[in-house]
């Protein structure tokens, strides 16, 4: 194992000269942290200390470690492709301290059992689980899950998985049921009819390669459905992974009438587009699928005027010989937890973002909509904090992977900004 | 004896003007030698070539293996059925038999879209593209414009219409790129779902009037409409295809002018065109299956042969 993950449970850590941004409180200041058994002991200016190891964060900047609300880690049943600590280190590799686990897995999150399953084999993990329940028990899109049951065993959100649930009266009792517990239904937006049979984006560049395309209004027709269910319900929802402009401008238009709805946005979905799929590279087959540059200039615009909340990163991996075939019968799915942070911040930078204002749709954005916790910097709280260098420039290779699978397109880009290290629950890693 | 500039024979996305301009050149070569008593020449001698077909074919598979034969190669048929895709048999699985038999050329017919620059990642010999789902079957758009080359001496500025059902064609976009790439203006006459939504972006005219596209054409190009297509919301009938876009008798006699009619087949006679167009003068069908074998002789000839031994 290459992670370079050390126990400081018992150790002293200086943290020298960073800028330490709280995004809780908006500061942005500059001081020396004093981490001493996992918890921040001093916070100031810090002179020498008698056996610590003193990390230098000169034009550095610490801040609240991330959080991703949308993982699979496929454990348990699929743990060829990932499992619960290979998906951790990988969380930690991109600064992320907690995660939420999707319930796709075999077999599905559907009861308290299997909640508390997850939850006794992430009790000794580095990083923090929140495990989602299913809507409908196996994701048939039939009949409700247990969703208060699994409420009680502690889930943070009730999702269908990649399986979209077609049966609008399925949809709507999940809305309402989940009322009960104020924690927020997630349904993939995709209407199954009108994907058909496609594989890419319907565009020019799917006609130019004879890939049967998913229409961009497959996932706005259900967005929209969801959205009105939601309303006429009032009820509490997240709307996953949106890629189409139709979407944003929808997602906006129930924000101003006051519906309960939050968004995110996948990474790879922000760094390339359908043109990139030219070449019939697998590991740009995701779902949603890589939309135009039209539809990737709104998402943009939707993270800025604040439709978007955040930035998850969808992190679906896929061992080798499950992409290693033709197009179709290669499997959907990106990883994403290394290259989340690093990719999106690339990007927005050059769309005019400081990292100041990335940072939330990272940490406080997401621990929102997920109503977790977060920490505010003081002294006595336990560290869980990123340092992330954000004018570092350098490429990614497949020696930065975690995951047990490498279903990447990454490999190879050139990112802006990186996570140097990552702290939480008496663990340091460092990239 | 000029050769391609590609190793490959993957489609006509990338192929140049002068390499397509070649292989009909060549093909009208060989198009002598098929008229010869004799039809066999030794050019590909010693040369293994394996037909891959992991779909059903008829035309293809016997033309390709005709011109193997023609051009004395040693041929191997490899059909996969169907359920052996289904099984969840991966291309690399299938080809990694073949690569180990040294094998000097191989053709394949996948139904999956980029199937073809796939197996270029598993295999080192030269490629030939028997079409892959509804990417590009590029030898019959050679077949296609060799014929029209053949018929009218050029194909700059020639206006050829594409009627049928574009959205599920595997020949309709190879058509279209090589047309272009020659210089010739192409409409696409079909109800427009069976056009694909963005189509009007790659510069061709769109029409949904079948007597628009005969006005207009100089020659078109019939597209099977698919029997199982009929009845599930695509076409509501056989009879109201034909009355909206059958390429009739009676279609053809109210022009003033005679349309090159070709199809690239299987026909559905009394459907998409009328058995008297199809078998008329003005139909170019069967020139087009000699044609299709002296294309891919010349296709096989120009990616293998002697002048390729350097």
């Amino acid at each position: 194992m290459k992670a370079k993950i050390k126990n400081i449970s018992n150790s002293k850590i200086v943290l020298k000269n960073g800028h330490l941004v709280d995004v809780l409180s908006g500061k942005k200041t500059k001081v020396d942290l004093l981490i001493e058994k996992g918890k921040i002991e001093e916070i100031g200016k810090i002179g020498k200390i008698d056996g610590a190891d003193t990390i230098d964060c000169k034009n550095k900047i610490i801040t609240q470690s991330f959080i991703d609300i949308n993982s699979s880690f496929k454990t348990p049943g699929i743990n060829d492709d990932e499992d619960l600590n290979s998906g951790s280190i990988a969380a930690l590799a991109g600064g992320f301290s907690r995660v939420c686990l999707t319930p796709n897995t075999e077999p599905v999150i559907d009861s308290a059992e299997l909640v508390d399953y997850i939850n006794n084999e992430s009790k000794n993990l580095p990083i923090t689980i929140h495990p989602i329940g299913a809507l409908t028990k196996e994701l048939k899109g039939q009949d409700l899950a247990e969703l208060g049951s699994m409420y009680n065993s502690g889930i943070v959100a009730l999702s269908n998985g990649k399986k979209t649930i077609m049966n609008a009266q399925v949809a709507r009792y999940a809305i309402e049921y989940s009322k009960m517990f104020n924690i927020p239904f997630i349904n993939h937006p995709e209407n199954t009819d009108l994907v058909n049979t496609g594989h890419m984006n319907e565009s020019v560049t799917s006609n130019l390669l004879g890939i049967a395309g998913n229409p961009s209004i497959a996932e706005s027709v259900m967005v929209f459905r969801d959205l009105q269910i939601t309303k006429y319900v009032d009820g509490l929802i997240h709307i996953p992974t949106v890629s189409t402009s139709e979407s944003v401008k929808i997602i906006d238009m129930f924000k101003n009438d006051n519906t309960r709805v939050s968004c995110e946005v996948s990474p790879h979905n922000l760094f390339f587009n359908d043109e990139q799929l030219i070449d019939f590279n697998s590991n740009l087959k995701t779902s949603p699928p890589l939309r135009s540059e039209n539809d990737v200039k709104n998402l943009f615009k939707g993270l800025k005027n604040g439709t978007i909340d955040c930035i998850a990163s969808n992190h679906s991996p896929v061992k080798f010989d499950d992409k290693d075939n033709d197009f179709y019968n290669s499997k959907y799915g990106i990883i994403g937890l290394e290259t989340a942070f690093a990719s999106s911040h690339t990007k927005l930078i050059e769309n005019g973002f400081t990292t100041e204002s990335i940072l939330k749709f990272f940490s406080l954005n997401p621990a929102k909509i997920m109503n977790v916790d977060l920490s505010s910097f003081k002294v006595g709280v336990d560290a869980e904090l990123v340092i992330i260098d954000p004018t570092k420039k350098w490429t990614f290779s497949s020696n930065d992977i975690y995951s047990k699978s490498s279903n990447t397109p990454f490999v190879g880009q050139e990112f802006v900004g990186k996570v140097c290290s990552t702290i939480c629950k008496s663990n340091l890693f460092i990239n | 004896m000029s050769r391609l500039s590609t190793k490959h024979f993957i489609g006509l996305k990338d192929a140049k003007q002068s390499d397509i301009q070649l292989i009909i050149d060549t093909a009208l070569t060989f198009r002598e030698v098929l008229e010869r008593p004799i039809k066999k020449i030794p050019s590909l001698k010693g040369k293994n070539i394996v037909n891959l077909f992991f779909e059903n074919s008829t035309r293809t598979k016997l033309s390709f293996e005709l011109a193997e034969k023609r051009l004395s190669a040693d041929v191997m048929n490899f059909a996969a059925s169907s359920s052996s895709l289904n099984k969840g048999e991966s291309l690399r699985d299938t080809v990694q038999n073949i690569q180990a038999m040294k094998i000097d050329c191989a053709v394949m017919r996948h139904p999956v879209p980029g199937s073809c620059l796939k197996l270029t990642e598993y295999l080192d010999c030269p490629i030939v593209n028997a079409g892959d789902g509804t990417n590009e079957h590029p030898t019959q758009a050679m077949l296609d414009i060799t014929s029209l080359y053949e018929k009218f001496g050029k194909i700059k500025n020639l206006k050829v219409s594409i009627v049928g059902d574009i959205l599920h064609s595997r020949v309709a976009m190879s058509n279209i790129l090589g047309l272009q790439k020659m210089g010739a203006k192409v409409l696409l006459c079909a109800p427009p779902h069976l056009i694909p939504k963005f189509m009007s972006e790659f510069g061709v005219k769109i029409s949904h009037d079948i007597n628009e596209a005969l006005e207009w054409s100089d020659a078109l190009n019939i597209l099977r409409i698919q029997r199982e297509r009929m009845g599930i919301g695509l076409v509501p009938s056989v009879k109201e295809y034909r009355d909206l876009f059958g390429v009739t008798k009676e279609r053809l006699q109210r022009l003033n002018k005679e349309v090159v009619i070709m199809h690239p087949g299987p026909i559905n006679r009394g459907v998409e065109v009328d058995t008297y167009v199809a078998d008329s003068d003005q139909s170019v069908i069967l020139n087009q299956v000699l044609n299709g074998v002296a294309v891919r002789m010349s296709i096989l000839y120009l990616l293998l042969g002697v002048a390729n031994e350097s």
